[in-house]
């Protein structure tokens, strides 16, 4: 969806999407790919829906 | 007796009419990806069989004791036969049909072929049904064609239906993809806020297309769905009484599976990374946990599965939609001929409305009513008569010259929308409430001026000669079969 955060993974290095929910509400995200699960600060990469989206 | 409509009748009468749009894969092929992998490669072809297969192995490597069945809705032609309509009034006649509540029936558990095997509490085991893996990033195994129901006792039952996901979290748990705002989240809102209690709930998969379809028809909370199935099946639905709750908690007789379960109150589960209709991944979310109780099902039992981001998913979602903008659109322009809600769209984002123009400004108000019907559609398109809506080449054909940008483009900025639209403004950062997301909406009204305005006249070779000249007399069959589609 519009507003979903793009993390990499710090086990296995792969992308995948989590949802903002889940930092707000400070739930670990769980890799698709190896199941780990870590907090959203410890992932390698953390990208956010930019606010232009807003304006696209 | 005549035998009760199930998706068994249905393979049967689609055997019987159309044996080349049922196919049987035989070869083993592995839930991992490779089921998806087949059925995308069927859909770039454009062919859309109803496709049963028959040799899995389930997730520790085993030979799978269910075969699946998918594609069910993945021919318009075959959804019509469920609704004994045509391609192109399929929409509307399931509108019509759905119209027409037909009262369920009640039958003993020997008569109901679902109970042919029973199994409670640490006997059920989901993980022996063949779940796939659909996509890359899927982050588990979801059960798709599950249609969630619950019932209100209180003044009579009112059961309510919808296709709702569940996520396969271990042998007798998975999460519930209930979204907030839909007629199940109320049922559970009211159970858990009222007495504190979990919700008990079914999940039952595999059935006659009609009664699935009319699973998603769009009614009234206090509007007993399992009678709004009859009208959509023209018949009675048969029903039996669960394992779990008896009489109290009815469930389909002719189903292939029943789950019973207890979705308890506050616990929520991981409702993993997963596909959508949209053919993006949404993210993971948080969602209603269910303890299952009991699977019934039949001895031979057919596991039916959706093929997502397809044809099979997009006729779903989309067919019992196009009645209700039909309907929306007659109110305001009563000469609407018929809609159709492209693949184009992923049967949910563009509609095609075809009118038959008799006053200027018809167009627009087709697109002003079509937009109100369903947050999902965004795009519309109005066409004459002459178009056929159910091709996406003839609609921008129409567009390209019969609308003009500055005139009959209609926009409406900030229109509710869903959270699958990956373009949608979202309301506040991570604001995931139902009514949380936004966009632009708006049409092109692609209609020749209202007579008696001139305009062109379209190229034609004469009705009389186009019915004389058949191909399979000039250039025959067999050569025609062999000719490559062209991209």
């Amino acid at each position: 969806m519009a507003s979903s955060m793009r993390v990499i993974c710090p086990g296995c290095d792969q992308e995948f999407l989590v949802s903002p929910q889940f930092e707000r509400l400070k739930i670990a995200a769980k890799c698709p790919f190896c199941e780990k699960e870590f907090p959203i600060e410890q992932a390698k990469k953390v990208v956010r829906p930019s606010p232009m989206l807003l304006i696209k | 007796m005549k035998q009760a409509k199930d998706l068994r009748s249905f393979l049967a009468d689609v055997k019987r009419r159309y044996p080349e749009e049922l196919i049987t894969v035989e070869r083993e092929l592995d839930l991992r990806f490779e089921i998806s992998a087949l059925l995308v490669k069927l859909d770039r072809a454009h062919k859309f069989p109803i496709t049963l297969f028959t040799k899995l192995r389930d997730v520790e490597g085993k030979p799978c004791g269910f075969p699946l069945l998918s594609n069910l809705f993945a021919s318009r032609r075959l959804c019509a036969l469920a609704f004994d309509s045509s391609a192109e009034k399929v929409g509307l006649d399931y509108d019509v049909r759905t119209r027409v509540l037909k009262s369920p029936v009640v039958v003993g558990r020997p008569e109901a072929p679902v109970k042919e095997v029973i199994r409670k509490g640490d006997e059920v085991n989901l993980l022996d049904f063949p779940v796939p893996l659909p996509y890359h990033m899927e982050g588990g195994r979801t059960i798709l064609g599950s249609v969630i129901t619950t019932v209100d006792n209180h003044g009579g039952n009112i059961y309510n239906c919808a296709y709702q996901t569940l996520r396969l979290l271990g042998r007798r748990k998975v999460t519930v993809g209930l979204g907030e705002g839909t007629h199940n989240w109320e049922r559970y809102r009211e159970r858990v806020e009222s007495t504190g209690d979990g919700l008990p709930a079914i999940a039952w998969i595999g059935h006659h297309p009609a009664a699935c379809m009319g699973a998603l028809t769009r009614v009234p909370i206090d509007v007993d769905e399992y009678s709004v199935i009859g009208g959509a099946l023209a018949e009675p639905l048969r029903l039996t009484p669960s394992e779990t709750w008896g009489e109290k908690f009815l469930v389909p007789a002719d189903a292939e599976i029943v789950i019973e379960g207890i979705i308890p109150p506050k616990e929520r589960g991981r409702h993993g990374l997963r596909a959508d209709y949209a053919r993006y991944y949404s993210p993971e979310t948080l969602r209603p946990v269910m303890e299952v109780q009991a699977i019934t099902h039949r001895r031979d039992a057919i596991y039916h599965d959706i093929h997502l981001g397809g044809r099979d998913q997009d006729h779903l979602g989309g067919i019992p939609l196009e009645g209700s903008l039909y309907r929306a659109v007659k109110q305001a322009v009563p000469t609407v001929k018929n809609v159709h809600l492209p693949s184009s769209g992923c049967s949910r984002f563009h509609a095609y409305v075809q009118i038959k123009k008799t006053a200027a400004g018809q167009g627009r108000e087709s697109i002003v009513a079509a937009l109100g019907v369903d947050r999902r559609v965004k795009h519309v398109v109005v066409v004459d008569e002459d178009i056929n809506i159910f091709d996406d080449a003839e609609v921008l054909w129409a567009v390209a010259t019969r609308s003009r940008w500055d005139r009959d483009l209609v926009v409406i900025p900030n229109m509710i929308t869903t959270t699958r639209d990956p373009t949608a403004y979202a309301g506040s950062p991570g604001d995931l409430s139902y009514h949380a997301y936004t966009v632009a909406k708006g049409g092109i009204d692609a209609t020749m001026p209202a007579p008696p305005e001139p305009f062109e006249i379209r190229i034609k070779v004469p009705d009389e000669v186009m019915s004389k000249i058949q191909l399979r007399d000039y250039v025959g069959n067999d050569l025609v079969s062999k000719i490559p589609l062209d991209a």
